[in-house]
């Protein structure tokens, strides 16, 4: 594959559901029996994009956008409805050995370690199933032993685990094939913030020693924030937002934060009230939120008008901007404006 | 696939290790209800002068311990295991291996009869001197009867685990298997042996399968059988599991692409 082939391609890609449906009570059990009711439920509807071998991204969305019926397609198990998806040039639902070699998909709520044994013996299956040579299986093992400080957990049996210890497991035992491509589901659901950290700092090394190819959903900010700088939103299985996570943060919340210290002390915050809002005062200085098309505008008059002695713009914390997209009802004007452009 | 097929054993040794005692409860349970069977024959084969047909007192202990030996050594996983692998998405992971998650029952089955055997050999030996039992097969029956379990072994495993696969299409798999054990038990020699049965359900047996799953081997180390008839049966179980597999093939594949139509 040449270095311009994206290693994930996706075009038009569709998965529709036939869910039956009732109302409840005696009468719509009854009459159910007769005639169901069905309905077509779209998960992904006629999605695009491609990622490039090395790229990390992001995927988002609220529950139920459609993230994991995308993952799950593009890792074979599901058959997409139409359209196509490529993964480093295999057809992902043929489920060929080769594809299969070079993929992972690692959901936080599901579990590929054997509860009773301890994590060494699982991945002991593993080297077998995907039959790594010994000593490259022993390199890569060391590898990852080492990255998620591992050592003294691979004795004990995964039931006696934690829950972050386990997922700590459950990523090595995922990864020990060294897959190029990476479907990652959730990978810090449920854990605390050490644990979160130190898988997120895992993911970054792991994908710039192996330059494998990261498509991540998670909740949590603090993983997009620090693995993604390309993101892709989805809601209701359409695409909404592909591109730089600094422009989606701007598109969602179009302000810029002004942080100012003044030079004369009894100045009241609120004053400050006329130029934006106030967000807070911290060891004499004062956050404003402001327009982000008027900051120039308002900073020049800040200047004029007030004896400032230091002056700072930051943009607004990306958690706001992307828990607004998790948030956000369906249809809200907010979508649409993402949608917009 | 021996590497593969070695590293299941030892990871599966080493999970039933953990569970010892509870695999001997387990086996001594799976006694009872044919030791029950056996203790009404003989009483029927005494009250009636010491036999019923061509069985006497001392061949159905013999029958019912063969019978214990076969059922323990062909056992085969249960349907709800795949009902809880699709509900849980245990399946999803499996289908992520570049593995056909059949070698991995396989492996597990085979090793958990490997474990139970010495067990099921002092209870056996205890049972039979118990019971004062004699048995005298010509020496190609000793020699033929692990290919008989075998082979019994493979057919029950193929039909359960083509079974288990309906699992794909419905979850309520129990009038399903409720039916295979009805007819397993009625036909397969598990209640009685075959030539004790009303002819019309005989007639029956003949024609489907799970005869050979546990009357043919039972027979074969009684020594009730010809050679003539061993060969045939032989040649009969080795075509009934080549069906088995082609069928188990077939549902599997149109099973898993069900599963991947409508979500795991």
């Amino acid at each position: 594959m040449s270095a311009s082939t994206p290693a994930v391609r996706i075009r038009d890609l569709r998965k529709t559901y036939i869910v039956t449906e009732r109302e409840a009570g005696m009468k719509a059990a009854l009459r159910s029996l007769v005639k169901r009711k069905t309905r077509e439920v779209k998960a992904v509807d006629n999605i695009s994009f491609d990622v490039q071998p090395g790229e990390v991204v992001g995927f988002l969305g609220p529950n139920g956008a459609g993230k994991t019926t995308t993952l799950k397609m593009l890792s074979g198990l599901l058959h997409p409805t139409s359209g196509e998806a490529n993964v480093l040039g295999f057809t992902p639902y043929k489920r060929e050995r080769g594809f299969l070699t070079q993929i992972t998909l690692v959901m936080g709520q599901r579990n590929q370690l054997v509860w009773d044994i301890p994590a060494a013996d699982s991945f002991e299956l593993n080297r077998a199933i995907y039959r790594i040579p010994r000593d490259e299986f022993k390199k890569t093992l060391d590898e990852l032993v080492a990255l998620l400080d591992l050592t003294p957990l691979m004795g004990k049996p995964v039931r006696n685990l934690s829950l972050g210890e386990r997922m700590k497991c459950e990523i090595a035992g995922a990864l020990l094939h060294k897959p190029k491509v990476l479907f990652l589901d959730e990978p810090t659901i449920g854990l605390d913030l050490t644990a979160q950290r130190r898988i997120r700092n895992f993911i970054k090394e792991y994908n710039e020693r192996h330059n494998a190819t990261v498509l991540l959903t998670s909740h949590y900010m603090a993983d997009v924030e620090a693995l993604c700088k390309r993101v892709v939103v989805i809601h209701h299985g359409k695409i909404l937002f592909d591109g730089d996570l600094a422009k989606l943060v701007q598109r969602m919340n179009p302000t810029k934060t002004i942080i100012v210290e003044l030079g004369e002390e009894g100045i009241d915050p609120q004053r400050l009230s006329v130029y934006g809002e106030v967000l807070g005062t911290e060891n004499g200085h004062i956050s404003l939120r402001v327009p982000k098309n008027d900051t120039a505008r308002i900073i020049t008059q800040m200047l004029a008008e007030l004896p400032i002695s230091d002056v700072s713009i930051e943009d607004p914390p990306i958690e706001d901007a992307i828990e607004q997209i998790f948030a956000t009802p369906d249809d809200s004007n907010v979508m649409k404006a993402m949608a917009g452009d | 696939m021996l590497q593969i097929y070695s590293a299941f054993f030892k990871m599966e040794t080493s999970i039933k290790a953990h569970y010892r005692a509870h695999m001997a409860i387990w086996l001594l349970g799976l006694m009872v209800e044919p030791v029950v069977y056996m203790v009404v024959w003989i009483n029927v084969a005494e009250a009636r002068g010491g036999m019923v047909e061509s069985y006497t007192a001392s061949d159905f202990v013999v029958y019912y311990l063969a019978f214990i030996f076969v059922r323990q050594m062909g056992a085969a996983p249960s349907p709800w295991r795949f009902e809880r692998r699709i509900q849980t998405g245990e399946m999803s992971i499996l289908l992520l291996r570049p593995l056909h998650p059949v070698h991995g029952d396989i492996a597990e089955t085979t090793s958990q009869k490997l474990m139970s055997l010495p067990i099921l050999l002092i209870m056996a030996l205890a049972l039979g001197l118990a019971f004062r039992v004699t048995l005298n097969p010509p020496w190609w029956a000793v020699v033929t009867f692990p290919l008989a379990v075998v082979l019994a072994a493979a057919l029950r495993f193929s039909m359960q685990w083509t079974l288990a696969t309906a699992a794909f299409w419905t979850t309520r798999l129990d009038a399903v298997w409720q039916i295979y054990i009805i007819l397993q038990t009625f036909l397969s020699g598990a209640l009685a042996p075959l030539p004790l049965l009303p002819p019309a359900i005989r007639s029956i047996a003949e024609i489907l399968p799970f005869r050979w799953v546990f009357y043919f081997p039972i027979e074969l180390i009684l020594g009730r059988l010809s050679p003539q008839e061993a060969v045939r049966g032989f040649a009969t179980q080795g075509v009934w599991l080549l069906i088995r597999i082609a069928l188990m093939r077939f549902v599997w594949r149109i099973g898993i692409k069900r599963y991947s139509a409508v979500g795991g």
